[in-house]
């Protein structure tokens, strides 16, 4: 602060504040037509519309959507869309859940749905009684539909 | 603003959260139409990942983060006011008009938390063979590294696209995108915590949206921020220009590109203690300015010179009313006009003005406000003096 705060040549001050309606003609002057305001778009790839939760106790997971292979009708209401949880990293949720929470590795091509995953190794999974996520390289990933007539989301 | 919320209450800090989600970067895979998500934890703020690999017909990559409860702003300000402020959330209302012990505070709160929880996205990138490039490039008369400019000064923006596909001659599938859609959306921000809301409010896009169907660079020179609100030159928030590509048959768009400026309000002075066109036998000892949303980059002033008010005068400078920032954020300042007895050299009309030096107008002052006032140090007795013998 103080005087050395001050560019060495200082020039007289000029001008006067620009007032609303200045402004707003300046505006008007520099667009065609008055530019409105309509609600915001979400994103097609936003969090929400990628993501699905799982939810246990006070805690919870934030998982890429459709990682669930099986999941059983009791244990439905742990696949949540909303959650007062706090979010906590796959690698803690995992070992905190063994007791209803399994994994399936699964193949790049198992993952595109250009390969489907087994009968049998469908079976024994339906046969652990929970939930099982796919992963590739231990992190979750994404299982497409490999029937031909999937839609296209 | 934030240094009154401390005045009552104290910083007491939450419970630390016991663990927290990991920030990571989301790999999205288009096949088909169709998505295939992967996150990648990260840890540390630089560093290299390895991606999967790239199949199918492109990727969007995007960095989320969690954002930490304890520094946000709106936590702290939640905390400073107890629990006084708790009550007045569950009405819905984000805009909490505070009386508190006399104090008076106007504090915008985060609402009900809603998607608070979730992790913010801070980065997007989308790749692909069939992907135009594009950038989108604003330009202010600031050259601070991020874009900013201030509510009355007019921005420019360029955008360049490159690799678009020309659209085929008879309409057949979707076959990757051929023309880029450019949109410009906003985010208010809170007055005086300088960010926007966490629960969406005050956010929104502008009618005017553009396509481009042939590669090369576009610019325009003048835009003028038009973020709602009552007053223009007080508007504070940010301005966005983002491109988006169409990357299947259903329609979805995935943005190639963006760039945010934020806009923030002129500045206002108000000289208090000084009436205009009264008399004074000097300027009085409680004289002082009230300086609020100073440019982050500004140096401001009070000078004195003889004459009415007009530009163009070079007076003498009032030492201990300088103030000079250099930050991200506008700042407020309360500064003493006192000592200026140098600046007063005879009875007469003297005005007092306030200037600021900001990036705009070359850096040459600008007025922002003046008192034009009387000095008259004689006394003068309309009596007769005579004696008694």
């Amino acid at each position: 602060m103080g005087r050395e705060a001050l560019p060495a040549k200082l020039s007289a001050p000029s001008g006067r504040p620009v007032t609303d309606e200045e402004l707003l003609a300046r505006r008007g002057a520099a667009t065609a037509e008055p530019i409105k305001v309509v609600p915001p778009k979400v994103s097609d790839f936003s969090i929400r519309a990628m993501s699905m939760l799982l939810a246990y106790g006070d805690k919870a997971v934030l998982l890429p959507k459709g990682c669930v292979l099986w999941c059983p009708d009791a244990l439905q209401s742990r696949v949540v869309t909303q959650t007062s949880g706090t979010l906590t990293p796959w690698a803690e949720f995992l070992p905190a859940n063994r007791n209803w929470l399994g994994t399936f590795e699964v193949t790049s091509k198992q993952a595109r749905g250009e390969e489907p995953i087994p009968e049998k190794t469908m079976t024994a999974l339906k046969a652990r009684n929970g939930v099982v996520v796919a992963t590739l390289n231990g992190l979750p990933v994404t299982v497409l539909s490999s029937s031909p007539s999937s839609a296209s989301r | 603003m934030n240094t009154r919320l401390l005045v009552f209450g104290g910083l007491c800090l939450v419970n630390a959260p016991a663990v927290r989600g990991i920030d990571f970067i989301r790999q999205i895979q288009l096949i088909h139409g169709q998505s295939i998500v992967y996150d990648i934890p990260i840890s540390g703020e630089t560093g290299q990942i390895a991606s999967k690999p790239l199949e199918g017909d492109g990727a969007i990559f995007q960095l989320y983060a969690y954002a930490d409860e304890i520094f946000s702003p709106y936590t702290i300000a939640d905390l400073n006011v107890g629990t006084l402020a708790h009550a007045n959330i569950s009405l819905s209302s984000h805009l909490l008009d505070l009386d508190l012990l006399g104090i008076h505070l106007d504090i915008n709160l985060g609402g009900d938390g809603g998607d608070g929880s979730l992790p913010s996205l801070l980065a997007e990138k989308t790749v692909g063979t069939y992907y135009p490039d594009a950038s989108v490039v604003l330009t202010s008369e600031d050259p601070y590294p991020t874009p900013r400019t201030r509510a009355d000064r007019p921005y420019g923006f360029r955008f360049s696209v490159r690799k678009l596909a020309e659209a085929p001659a008879t309409p057949g599938p979707f076959a990757g995108p051929t023309k880029v859609r450019v949109e410009r959306s906003y985010k208010l921000y809170e007055p005086t915590l300088h960010v926007p809301a966490p629960n969406g409010t005050g956010q929104g896009r502008y009618s005017d949206a553009y396509e481009f169907q042939r590669n090369g660079d576009y610019s325009a020179a003048v835009v003028y921020q038009t973020l709602p609100g009552d007053r223009p030159t007080k508007a504070i928030g940010e301005e966005t220009f983002s491109a988006y590509v169409q990357v299947n048959s259903a329609g979805q768009e995935a943005r190639i590109a963006a760039s945010t400026i934020q806009v923030w309000p002129v500045c206002g002075a108000e000289i208090q203690g000084i009436e205009a066109g009264k008399r004074y036998q000097g300027v009085p000892e409680t004289a002082k300015v009230v300086m609020t949303d100073l440019y982050p980059d500004s140096v401001t002033y009070a000078q004195i010179y003889k004459g009415e008010a007009g530009p163009g005068h070079s007076g003498h400078v009032i030492p201990s009313s300088v103030v000079s920032f250099n930050t991200y954020a506008p700042q407020n300042a309360v500064v003493p006009l006192s000592a200026i007895t140098d600046g007063i050299d005879g009875d007469g009309t003297y005005t007092i003005e306030v200037a600021t030096i900001t990036p705009f107008n070359q850096r040459k002052p600008e007025r922002i406000s003046w008192v034009t006032f009387i000095i008259d140090r004689t006394l003068e007795v309309n009596g007769l003096v005579g004696t008694k013998e």
